[in-house]
């Protein structure tokens, strides 16, 4: 019998507010340690929490955006942990009555079918600050600059059934949220941090015992953790061995997972209400107005981009990425005269080069969607063709000047004077005699030599819609 | 002049006719207090340096035209609030060196309305006992007779109003703290409403049950300051946006429930016949009804304090760890260095405390005993709630003691528990409580009279407090030699 | 019994707190009286009570996102019993 894998993910998202959960200290990533702590992130004696209202929101606009039950009534509890980037020695969390429960996204699977993941729930917590290790060797250091940062957990269901659903679901997930501007996601700072839960079972039996794999920073860390583990978990199983229930941390170098060393002797972390925050009350009224600012959500657009562009999905699956690149291609749309395909081959082609190539995003470009469009049209009514258009792209992201500009100055637009164009091809003709022979004994292809030479006499700005027919026309005068 | 023994009120007057100068309160104060309290020890840490920032502060203010509420009162506040700068160990070996970071919204009160703050008071290790003796620095004397206590754990803090070293003082009031010293040391102390004063600054003993309240040696100055204290502050969650109205119809009926389990087979007689006096005068002279009303759940009150604020505790102080403040004594490794530092750091009293409230919180027995509390919690609250249909204010005992003995029963945990069986409830409902002295026991040991209110409703008991002035029991001090 | 010193042991190490063998013996019985007298709660008849846990009625007690002033480095540091101008220091955190 096989092996069947059962995964469940815990994900930290770091809300993406001004200020922490319970101070006004502001969150920056990379300052001087200890630079953005306050009596109340610092857990100084007689410092108290107030609830930051902004991350309130943006964790609502996640459960909308993940179509969750939000729970009118939550409360906030304690939950203890002596360790030292945890300067109260407890965390405040929401254990049984957090903000939201139920929902989930659906997504694509492999062989075309889609598969719903299921959330257990989303709740509001506050995050750790940070141990450094290879500062001193006697010493760790503290810097408490995360601590307090706003967090929404997000956990599933344990529905998800291999490593790359693992992946699909999350790469989702997180498109959601940076959609809606619940988070920047990074996971390189550390904003989009996710643990896995793994057991493995015989088909029918009941849930294997399971490990948390911690300390994977990166999709494909993810994936190939996942992959370790459930591999492990085989490999125990079957000579017989069991699985420890314990936390083990991904070693991306060695590409293996390690358990913990530090283990709390005693895991019990003696949960009680928090007495120092009021219950919350998410009323219709709150949910209404966070709605109210919501935007598309990307699966939707995606849709749209298909329906209503007629875009092929994978043009489509492309654009909306990322919420500006796809808010661009539809400013782009709107002020061209020829098919929403051409934005989107311009977008995905061309454009995205430049982004990848100089590292940075639409908005930074110097490229809006008005030039973008224009530089389209020019293409559209022959002015220019579309190798030049390239030519001028770039000049416009280097100069930041508009493509008619730049196509005057330069003087690039394609000849369409037959009367110069005339000339030129009888000068090339009476230079070059043999293809002419060629022509006039039925090879018509002997023709592509003249057009080849008059396109290079021209620089490119001949139009070769143009230089055909003069060519023709000539060449059967002779 | 002799200012000692003038009231705060007289202070305030004198000040701002310029008749004294705040520098010279401070060294007729400072000097006192230097002297005296040698004798009774009601200090932690005596701030001359601090008291001439307040009085140089005011001396500005006071050229400028401005009266602050509080000009050039002595106040001396509990070690447990918060000073930017200055020593807040909350009398324990675990905070010994700890430097305030920031003011506390009281400290931050006072100062702005011109009080001179001398120091800070001795007081049961982070609040945590009924006698003083928990302090981590050194027993409190009760002035009124050296071989007792002066109750606590706000002891220091009732010392020194009823010793005259100051004439108001702050204290903080968990399961009786402020109105059980008041009681033994003959003054008055009252403990508002939960979310009445701020908390912000003052170091959490049990933050559902802690508040800020003041001592005084007589309903005008309580009010004084009680008035300065209160108010919402957006820097506390749980402050309330109500109004402190002081103001009430001296010609209104008071009508005062009186618990029959207030007077049960506990109670010292010396108490119950000053109290009993103290309901007849009361009755004959302060247009005061008196009704018998039941609080039957009073039996699991010290039951449920135990276990609501020991859970609450063991929370709270799991942040004394040494690690970013406070003291740390070095072990084999972190998790050791967490041990060391906190059961080096901890006296007895605050380590079981940290033990029951540990134990309730584990796995296995928190719906036992915490939930279970909390259950029991409401039970009391509503038995509260019943009462305040018929009456306007609970009048029993303060303390069912009149004297309590230094080094007295030290190795018995519960000796002291049942001290709080009268003043718990009013923390656990989040009601306000004030002792108000009303004579003396046989052996002249002061006797409290407690008068619990209405939630909010501080104006009747400071209005019975008025009415009860002329029974002659305020602006006693006692004889330090 | 109702605190034995094995209760002792186990809720020392949750709380952080470390006791010699004397010190385990006296605190056990200490606590038995304690944790015995605590059971009086057991005979109160709160079946159909809701938990109190909030002793005001106040609900969502919110602050807008606005950046207030950190402490300066130097104070939040010149407490700890270990620090340079940056970092708190602490025996080594071991993962």
């Amino acid at each position: 019998m096989t092996w069947q894998t059962v995964i469940g993910l815990e994900i930290h998202v770091q809300l993406a507010t001004k200020t922490k959960l319970f101070c006004g200290c502001s969150l920056a990533f990379g300052d001087a340690p200890n630079s953005h702590t306050c009596p109340t992130c610092l857990g100084l004696p007689g410092s108290l929490p107030i609830l930051n209202k902004g991350a309130v929101d943006k964790a609502i606009l996640a459960a909308l955006g993940l179509e969750c039950n939000i729970q009118e009534f939550s409360k906030f509890d304690r939950k203890t942990i002596f360790y030292p980037d945890m300067p109260k020695a407890f965390q405040t969390t929401q254990l049984d009555l957090p903000y939201c429960l139920k929902g989930g996204l659906e997504i694509p699977l492999q062989d075309g079918n889609s598969k719903f993941i299921e959330l257990n729930r989303i709740h509001i917590e506050e995050d750790a600050g940070k141990s450094i290790h290879d500062h001193t060797p006697e010493y760790s250091c503290i810097d408490l600059n995360r601590a307090g940062t706003p967090l929404v957990e997000i956990v599933t269901e344990p529905c998800i059934e291999t490593a790359k659903e693992a992946t699909t679901f999350l790469n989702r997930l997180r498109m959601i949220l940076i959609y809606l501007g619940v988070s920047d996601c990074e996971m390189s700072q550390g904003n989009f941090r996710c643990d896995a839960n793994v057991s493995i079972r015989k088909a029918g039996e009941k849930l294997g015992n399971k490990t948390e794999i911690k300390n994977m920073n990166s999709f494909s860390n993810i994936e190939d953790a996942i992959n370790y583990e459930i591999k492990r978990h085989k490999k125990v199983l079957e000579k017989g061995g069991k699985i420890e229930e314990e936390t083990r941390l991904w070693d991306v170098e060695k590409k293996q997972t390690r358990a913990m060393r530090s283990k709390e002797a005693v895991n019990d972390y003696r949960y009680f209400p928090e007495p120092d925050l009021p219950p919350l009350i998410i009323n219709q009224e709150w949910i209404n107005k966070i709605k109210s600012t919501m935007v598309e959500l990307p699966y939707k657009k995606e849709k749209r981009f298909v329906e209503e562009y007629n875009l092929p999905q994978y043009d489509a699956e492309v654009l909306i990425q990322d919420r500006l690149l796809a808010d661009y291609f539809e400013n782009v749309v709107a002020k061209i005269n020829g098919k929403p395909k051409e934005a989107s081959n311009w977008i995905m082609g061309e454009i995205n080069r430049w982004l990848k190539e100089l590292k940075k995003d639409i908005t930074s470009l110097g490229v809006d969607a008005k030039n973008l469009a224009e530089l389209i049209n020019l293409v559209g009514d022959d002015t220019i063709s579309n190798q030049v258009a390239k030519q001028v792209l770039e000049m416009m992201i280097q100069t930041g000047k508009s493509a008619k500009l730049i196509v005057d100055e330069k003087g690039l637009a394609q000849e369409s004077n037959t009367e110069e164009l005339i000339s030129i091809i009888n000068k090339i003709i009476d230079a070059n005699p043999a293809p002419l022979e060629d022509f006039k004994s039925g090879n018509k292809k002997a023709a592509g030599f003249y057009v080849g030479q008059v396109m290079k006499a021209s620089k490119g700005k001949a139009n070769p819609k143009i230089v055909n027919q003069v060519l023709m026309q000539e060449l059967s005068k002779r | 002049m002799n200012l000692i023994n003038l009231t705060a009120q007289e202070i305030k007057t004198k000040v701002l006719n310029l008749e004294i100068s705040p520098l010279d309160i401070v060294e007729q104060f400072l000097n006192n207090i230097e002297q005296k309290d040698k004798t009774i020890g009601a200090f932690a840490h005596i701030d001359r340096e601090y008291a001439e920032i307040c009085a140089n502060d005011l001396e500005i203010r006071l050229k400028k035209g401005e009266k602050p509420a509080l000009a050039g009162i002595p106040i001396a506040i509990k070690d447990n609030i918060s000073r930017k700068g200055y020593l807040t160990t909350c009398c324990s070996l675990s905070l010994k060196d700890y430097k305030g970071v920031y003011d506390a919204t009281v400290v931050s009160k006072l100062r702005e309305a011109g009080a001179i703050i001398v120091g800070t008071t001795n007081m049961d290790e982070f609040a945590m006992g009924s006698s003083c003796e928990n302090s981590a620095l050194h027993p409190t004397k009760n002035p009124w007779d050296l071989n007792y206590s002066p109750g606590g754990s706000s002891g220091g803090s009732a010392a020194c109003v009823a010793g005259g070293l100051v004439p108001l003082s702050l204290g903080s009031d968990t399961g009786g703290s402020i109105r059980q010293p008041a009681s033994l040391c003959g003054v008055l102390g009252l403990k508002p409403s939960y979310g009445r004063v701020s908390r912000y600054g003052l170091v959490a003993f049990a933050s559902s049950l802690d508040q800020i309240g003041s001592f005084a040696r007589n309903y005008q100055d309580l009010n004084l300051l009680t008035e300065v204290i209160s108010g919402y502050d957006k820097k506390d969650s749980t402050s309330v946006q109500k109004d402190l109205n002081l103001n009430f119809d001296k010609d209104k009926t008071i009508t005062v429930g009186i618990p029959e389990e207030y007077f049960s087979d506990g109670l010292n007689t010396d108490v119950r016949i000053k109290v009993e006096e103290a309901l007849d005068y009361l009755t004959k002279n302060a247009n005061v009804k008196t009704i018998p009303i039941s609080l039957p759940s009073l039996k699991y009150a010290i039951a449920t304090y135990y276990v609501i604020a020991t859970a609450e505790a063991s929370s709270n102080l799991g942040r004394y760890d040494g690690m970013h403040y406070g003291t740390r004594f070095d072990g084999e490794n972190l998790t050791d260095s967490f041990c060391q530092s906190r059961t080096n750091g901890f006296g007895d009293e605050v380590q079981r405390r940290i033990m029951l409230g540990s134990y309730v919180l584990s796995s296995g027995y928190y719906d036992a005993y915490y939930v279970k509390a909390l259950k029991v919690r409401r039970l009391i609250a509503n038995d509260f709630q019943d009462a305040f249909t018929k009456c306007d204010v609970i009048i029993g005992p303060t303390s069912p003691i009149a004297g309590l003995k230094l080094n007295e029963d030290v190795d018995d945990p519960m000796s002291k528990f049942l001290l709080d069986i009268y003043t718990v409830s009013a923390n656990l409902v989040g009601l306000p409580g004030l002792s108000v002295p009303c004579g003396f026991g046989d052996k002249n040991h002061p006797i409290g009279l407690q008068i619990i209110g209405n939630s909010f409703d501080e104006a009747c008991i400071l209005e019975l407090a008025r009415r009860f002035e002329n029974a002659g029991h305020n602006n006693k001090i006692a004889e330090i030699a | 019994m109702n605190f034995t010193e094995d209760n002792v042991r186990e809720v020392a190490a949750l709380a952080r707190l470390k006791f010699d063998d004397k010190k385990i013996a006296s605190m056990a019985e200490q606590m038995d009286k304690i944790v015995g007298y605590v059971q009086l709660i057991q005979d109160a008849p709160v079946d159909d009570l809701e938990p109190f846990i909030y002793p005001t009625e106040l609900t969502n007690v919110l602050r807008e996102d606005i950046p207030q002033e950190s402490l300066a480095t130097v104070d939040v540091l010149a407490n700890c019993h270990k620090a340079d101008e940056h970092f708190f220091y602490v025996p080594p955190v071991i993962e």
